[in-house]
C-alpha cells in the first residue's frame, strides 16, 4: 500500500517537473521569437548585427540567433536528460532480464541433472528387477509345494514391479521433456538436442518378453551410455560462469582405457 | 621416428571418424524393420577415433555434422520372384527422413551393393542405426558376407562416418 502511494507521489512529482519544463521552454521560445520579430531597425550603423553592448540595441537577427541558442540549448539538455533517464531504465531492464535468464539456466541445469540421475537410477532398477524376474522364472518348478508358491509370488510381484518402474520411467521422461521445453530458450542448442536425443531414445525402449518367458531390457547398455554422456555434459556446467565446459577431452582418456575390445 | 610423427599428426586432427563392418550374413526373418549389426571397427590410428559401437548401435562421442556412407552387400538366398529390399538410417530410434533406398532382387545369383549416403547433425551420445526391411520373410533377403579365395572378405556391410565440421 505504502509503495503504491510513494509511486503515485513520484509520478505526480515527475509530471509537475515535466509540465514546468515544457512551460518554461514555451515561454522562453515565444518570448525570444517575439522579441526578434518585434525588434526595430533603428540601430547605430557602427554596431555589428550580433553585437551585445550598452550603446547598441540587439538586432532582430541577434534576437533570433541568441534566442534560438538558448531555446536549443535548453531543449538539448531536456532531451539529453530524458534519453539518459530512458537509457538507465533500459540498462536496468536488460541487466535484470539477463540475471533472470541466468537464474533460469542454473535452475534448469540443476533440475535436468537431478532428473537425469533419477532416470539412470530407474533404468538400473528396471534392469536389476528384470534379472531377478528371469532368475525366478529359471528356478526349478515344484508343483503343489511351498517353494512353487513362493516362485509364483516372486514372478507375479517382480512383473508388477517392472511395469511400475516402466511407468515411472515414462513419467520421468515427461518431466525431463517439460523441463527442457521450459528452458530451451536459455540452454545451449547442443544441450537441448542432446537431451532430446536421450529422451527420444529411452522413450522408445522396451522390456521384451522372450519366447522362453524371460524379460529382456533391450539396449540397456547403449541407453546407459547415452544417459551417462548427458550427465557428464550437465555436470560440466559451471554455476559461476554459467557455461558448459568442453567435455570432448575425455575421449582421449576413454580411448586409452581400451573401449574398443572388438576392434580388428 | 616416422611413427612418432605420424601419431602426433593424427592426434592433431580433431575430427571424428569411424569405419564399421560386419562379417556375418544377416537376413530379414520378419516383415518388421531389422537393425543391421556390426562386429568390427577398423582401427585406424585409434587416438583419433571418437565413434563407438555396440552391435547395431553406432554411438557418437563428438558432436558435429557427419557424413554417413553405408554400402550393404545385398543378396537373396531363395526364390525367383522380384522382391524389394529397403535400407535407411535411424537416429536415436527415430527414422531419418529421406534416407531410404530400395533395390529389387530376382534370384540368388544377383549380388549388388547399394550405396546410402546422408549428412546429418549428430550430438555426443546419439545412436545411429542402419535399418533394413524386405518385401517377404521366407526368401532369405538381406545382406551377405562372402569369403572369396585369395581375396579379402567381402563384408555384408561397410559403414563410414566422417565428421565434417
Amino acid at each position: 500500500m505504502s509503495s503504491s502511494l510513494s509511486a503515485k507521489k513520484q509520478i505526480h512529482k515527475s509530471l509537475l517537473t515535466k509540465t514546468l519544463l515544457v512551460f518554461f521552454i514555451f515561454v522562453s521560445s515565444t518570448f525570444f521569437i517575439h522579441m526578434s520579430f518585434g525588434a526595430t531597425g533603428e540601430r547605430d550603423a557602427s554596431c555589428h548585427v550580433l553585437e551585445i553592448s550598452e550603446h547598441c540595441d540587439l538586432s532582430g537577427i541577434g534576437h533570433l540567433v541568441y534566442g534560438d541558442l538558448i531555446v536549443g540549448g535548453v531543449l538539448a539538455l531536456f532531451f539529453h536528460h530524458l534519453a539518459h533517464k530512458n537509457q538507465v531504465r533500459i540498462d536496468k531492464i536488460i541487466s535484470s532480464n539477463e540475471d533472470h535468464r541466468l537464474k533460469r539456466k542454473d535452475f534448469a541445469v540443476f533440475h535436468l541433472k537431478s532428473q537425469v540421475t533419477a532416470m539412470l537410477f530407474n533404468l538400473g532398477r528396471i534392469k536389476k528387477t528384470a534379472e531377478f524376474y528371469n532368475a525366478a522364472v529359471k528356478s526349478d518348478y515344484h508343483p503343489l509345494t511351498l517353494e512353487e508358491k513362493e516362485r509364483t509370488w516372486k514372478i507375479r510381484t517382480l512383473n508388477e514391479r517392472i511395469k511400475f518402474e516402466e511407468e515411472k520411467l515414462g513419467r520421468l521422461l515427461d518431466v525431463v521433456r517439460s523441463t527442457l521445453v521450459g528452458a530451451q530458450d536459455v540452454l545451449e542448442p547442443e544441450v537441448v538436442m542432446q537431451t532430446d536425443g536421450v529422451i527420444t531414445f529411452v522413450g522408445e525402449m522396451v522390456i521384451e518378453e522372450q519366447q522362453d518367458g524371460m524379460m529382456e531390457f533391450v539396449k540397456y547398455a547403449v541407453s546407459k551410455k547415452k544417459v551417462l554422456y548427458l550427465l557428464e555434459k550437465l555436470k560440466s556446467y559451471s554455476a559461476t560462469m554459467h557455461t558448459f565446459k568442453k567435455v570432448e577431452e575425455n575421449i582421449e582418456k576413454e580411448l586409452s582405457a581400451s573401449v574398443y575390445p572388438n576392434a580388428t | 621416428m616416422f611413427w612418432i610423427d605420424l601419431t602426433q599428426q593424427a592426434r592433431d586432427i580433431r575430427k571424428a571418424f569411424g569405419q564399421f563392418s560386419s562379417s556375418k550374413t544377416q537376413v530379414c526373418n520378419t516383415l518388421k524393420p531389422v537393425e543391421i549389426e556390426f562386429d568390427a571397427q577398423e582401427d585406424v590410428l585409434e587416438a583419433t577415433q571418437s565413434v563407438d559401437f555396440d552391435k547395431g548401435d553406432v554411438i557418437i562421442k563428438k558432436s558435429g555434422i557427419y557424413l554417413v556412407i553405408a554400402g550393404p552387400q545385398i543378396a537373396k538366398l531363395r526364390g525367383a520372384r522380384n522382391r524389394w529390399i529397403d535400407f535407411w538410417l535411424r537416429v536415436n530410434n527415430v527414422d531419418l527422413p529421406n534416407s531410404n533406398v530400395r533395390r529389387v532382387l530376382t534370384d540368388s545369383q544377383e549380388k549388388d551393393v547399394i550405396p546410402m549416403n546422408a549428412v546429418c547433425p549428430l550430438n555426443r551420445g546419439d545412436t545411429l542405426n542402419i535399418m533394413m526391411a524386405a518385401e517377404t520373410e521366407g526368401e532369405g533377403i538381406g545382406i551377405e558376407a562372402l569369403q572369396p579365395d585369395g581375396e579379402p572378405t567381402i563384408p555384408s556391410i561397410i559403414l563410414t562416418l566422417v565428421q565434417l565440421d
